[in-house]
């Protein structure tokens, strides 16, 4: 006679059993199909953001999509370290919005800094420009590169005017994952920036 | 006011602190330094000045010391001015007394230099010439000012010092150029290396300071702001970073830094505002002009109709008119441009539509292989005008062209090796034995070669009061200087290729050869040419 407890423990595991096969099945079905979608979503992503490689304030060479947006919640500005008045602005708003946010920047919130004069702005001026507003950390990259890379890039993020003094101010707000893409206008408080940052976030908790 | 004052002054603090040899200024050193630049007080108090005698005060601001005294106190080289007397402290103060022309007196102390700038009388109590105006500044600007003075000699431009000058040079030293930039790098170093065995310039011991590209794709511009803003560099000698030429020169005027040499077929001809660049022989665009003229002279009649043919290219922006105005200086036609979009380009219909308009010479600037697709789409038309290309371009495939050409094909170079002098070619022949550099990249090396004789001509000619402007200004002033190997070379203020011209080949075609003699065609007006 087999005790109770042994009992127990084989219709636990024949349920397992049960439900893993069933479980199996249906991966098989559903699971292969949603996959299939969402690579098909990123291909097209990937593809119009484009993989061009641009540089960052450290000199690391990456790939726009895959290392920059790729599976991120991002707020990306425009600048150029000899702007005088508008680019210092707008990072010491960055600076505030990533205050509140914490050690949230670089884990949730990725922030993108993408320099509008490439020729001039060397990964080294932007890491002293970055430093200069004490935005230099992990989680904030300052992008420069060849200029035809940081111009297609630019113009797919539709920000880019041949007049570099009538640049954009806008910040992009983003979850790229469910292409979720908004445009915040340079007169919103820090704390609206992160609030919208947070739905961003959010975004993904209702998938 | 104070706090406005001081503010003011750390920024001139740390302005005159950037310059890596300066020794760091006082904070009234630093205010004398704006009167004696600027002509302008700090201390928001006026300064003016009375000119030639007359009574009428100006604002100083006008009549800056460094207008006519100079950036090192010795004085301008504009020759309409008469202030060579070096005003700095010690020419001033430790002297037996000075010799004028009309007069002389006891050495200066501070006192009576401040009255010389104020009331215009030396410390004899002559009268100073009427061309010094006199100032009146308070007393504080007066001390300021005289604190600026007694170290003005101390301040040297960046990468200068007692016994060292910092050259800086840009080249590809990885990569696919490694080759050619090592080689320029070698070149440099060799000369740079025989003119420090002889002692330097003045005492100064060369320095050649390398940026390095190439490694990646990164445009290599950003090795040279990079290697500007992590060394104090005096010059910027030779260089190679094809494609950003027009940025170069950019940074050279930002930096205010002499750019001397650099290796390209497509120097930024704005002379206008560049002050601080210096180019060697005429690039592709000065060459389309004298393909222009030779095209003329080979058909011996004005009314040959000559079409230009490029790519559309920034370098070649103002290609259409520089030709057009040559053309227009000989007596020609209107030329015809034909532009194309880079990698784009559709030999037959091009040659359709210019054999339609009846054009009897094309000066081609595309590739060497575009230059033999047009000639056989020529062909194919029976149509033959007379062929013309930079050398540089397409001797590389020139005779590939169908042989039916025959002689109706002319080559420019800027430079060849009948523009060796013998002196030069035994004395680069020497340097290359003494320091056993590799040699196989022979234009790139003439050039790297050429930009360090025309930088070390333009220190000597500095003397030992040295800076980065009195180096500008004595290039400017070299008239037809021989270094050697290339044409000679001859810059102004508004001059900055140095042989404006190009040698002019015919392609033997059927025979398979280059005809010797080539004809020099000037494109300016000097005789320094003639003697080719």
């Amino acid at each position: 006679m087999v005790p109770a407890v042994g009992l127990k423990f084989i219709r636990a595991a024949g349920a397992v059993l049960v439900l893993s096969v069933v479980s199996a099945l249906y991966a098989n079905d559903l699971g292969d199909s949603y996959t299939a979608e969402v690579i098909a979503a990123e291909d097209k992503a990937r593809s119009y953001f484009t993989n061009l490689e641009l540089v960052s304030q450290d000199s690391q060479h990456l790939n726009f999509y895959d290392d920059v947006l790729k599976d991120k919640v991002v707020v990306i500005n425009f600048i150029f370290t000899n702007c005088e008045a508008a680019c210092p602005l707008m990072t010491r708003n960055l600076t505030l919005v990533r205050d509140m946010l914490g050690k949230d920047v670089g884990q949730q919130i990725h922030f993108v800094s993408i320099s509008l004069d490439p020729l001039r702005d060397t990964p080294a001026a932007m890491k002293e420009f970055a430093q200069t507003h004490d935005a230099d950390q992990d989680g904030w990259l300052f992008l420069t590169g060849r200029p035809e890379n940081v111009n297609q890039v630019v113009k797919r993020l539709g920000q880019y005017t041949a007049d570099l003094e009538a640049h954009s101010t806008l910040l992009l707000a983003a979850n790229v994952r469910t292409a979720h893409w908004t445009k915040i206008p340079p007169n919103v408080p820090p704390n609206g920036v992160v609030e919208r940052l947070r739905l961003l976030v959010e975004d993904d908790a209702a998938l | 006011m104070l706090v406005t004052a001081v503010a003011q002054l750390g920024g001139l603090v740390l302005i005159s602190a950037s310059a890596a040899n300066a020794e760091e200024l006082s904070a009234a050193a630093a205010r004398g330094k704006h009167i004696y630049t600027q002509g302008e007080s700090l201390n928001r108090r006026v300064i003016t000045a009375r000119l030639q005698r007359s009574e009428a005060p100006a604002p100083a601001a006008i009549v800056p010391c460094i207008s006519c005294h100079g950036a090192d106190g010795r004085g301008s080289d504009d020759d309409s001015v008469v202030a060579s007397l070096n005003i700095n402290w010690r020419a001033l103060t430790e002297s037996e007394g000075h010799r004028h022309e009309q007069r002389s007196h006891a050495a200066f102390d501070e006192t009576t230099v401040a009255r010389a700038f104020t009331a215009g009388v030396d410390p004899d109590g002559n009268s100073l010439e009427a061309t010094m105006p006199r100032y009146n500044m308070s007393a504080d600007d007066t001390a300021d000012l005289i604190a600026y003075l007694k170290v003005m000699e101390t301040q040297l431009d960046p990468g200068l010092s007692d016994d060292r000058i910092r050259l800086g040079t840009v080249l590809p030293i990885e990569g696919q150029l490694a080759g050619v930039g090592r080689a320029m790098r070698d070149t440099i170093e060799a000369y740079f290396n025989k003119v420090n065995a002889n002692g330097g310039v003045y005492g100064r011991e060369l320095e050649l300071v390398v940026g390095a590209w190439g490694a990646n794709d990164d445009p290599a511009i950003w090795q040279a702001r990079d290697l500007l803003a992590a060394e104090p560099l005096f010059a910027l000698v030779s260089g190679y970073l094809s494609g950003y030429e027009v940025e170069l020169a950019a940074l050279a005027e930002e930096e205010e830094i002499p750019l001397i040499g650099p290796y390209t077929v497509v120097p930024p001809d704005t002379a206008s505002d560049q002050r601080y660049s210096f180019y060697l022989l005429s690039g592709l665009a000065q060459q389309a002009e004298a393909l222009v003229v030779a095209a003329v002279a080979e058909a011996d009649s004005g009314a040959t109709r000559v079409a230009v043919v490029h790519p559309l290219v920034q370098s070649f922006d103002t290609l259409a008119d520089a030709v057009r105005e040559r053309a227009g200086q000989h007596g020609l036609a209107p030329v015809v441009t034909s532009v194309y979009a880079l990698n784009n380009f559709d030999a037959g219909a091009v040659a359709m539509k210019l054999r339609d308009a009846q054009i009897d010479a094309v000066v081609f600037l595309g590739s060497a292989t575009e230059f033999v697709q047009f000639g056989y789409a020529a062909e194919h038309l029976d149509w033959k005008p007379l062929l013309l290309s930079p050398g540089s371009l397409a001797e590389r495939e020139v005779f590939g062209l169908p042989a039916n050409f025959g002689g109706r094909v002319l080559l420019s170079y800027a430079a060849l090796p009948s523009d060796y002098s013998p002196a030069g070619a035994a004395e680069f022949e020497q340097l290359h034995e003494d320091y056993a550099f590799d040699y196989r990249h022979s234009i790139a090396q003439i050039a790297a070669y050429t930009a360090a004789r025309v930088l070390v001509e333009g220190l000597e000619r500095s003397g030992r009061a040295l800076s980065r402007d009195r180096l500008r200004r004595s290039l400017e002033r070299q008239e037809g200087f021989h270094a050697g190997l290339v044409p000679p070379l001859t810059y102004g203020p508004n001059r900055r290729i140095g042989s404006l011209g190009a040698h002019i080949v015919r392609v033997d075609l059927v025979a398979g050869r280059f005809e010797a003699p080539a004809d020099w065609i000037a494109l300016d007006q000097t005789d320094t040419n003639a003697a080719h």
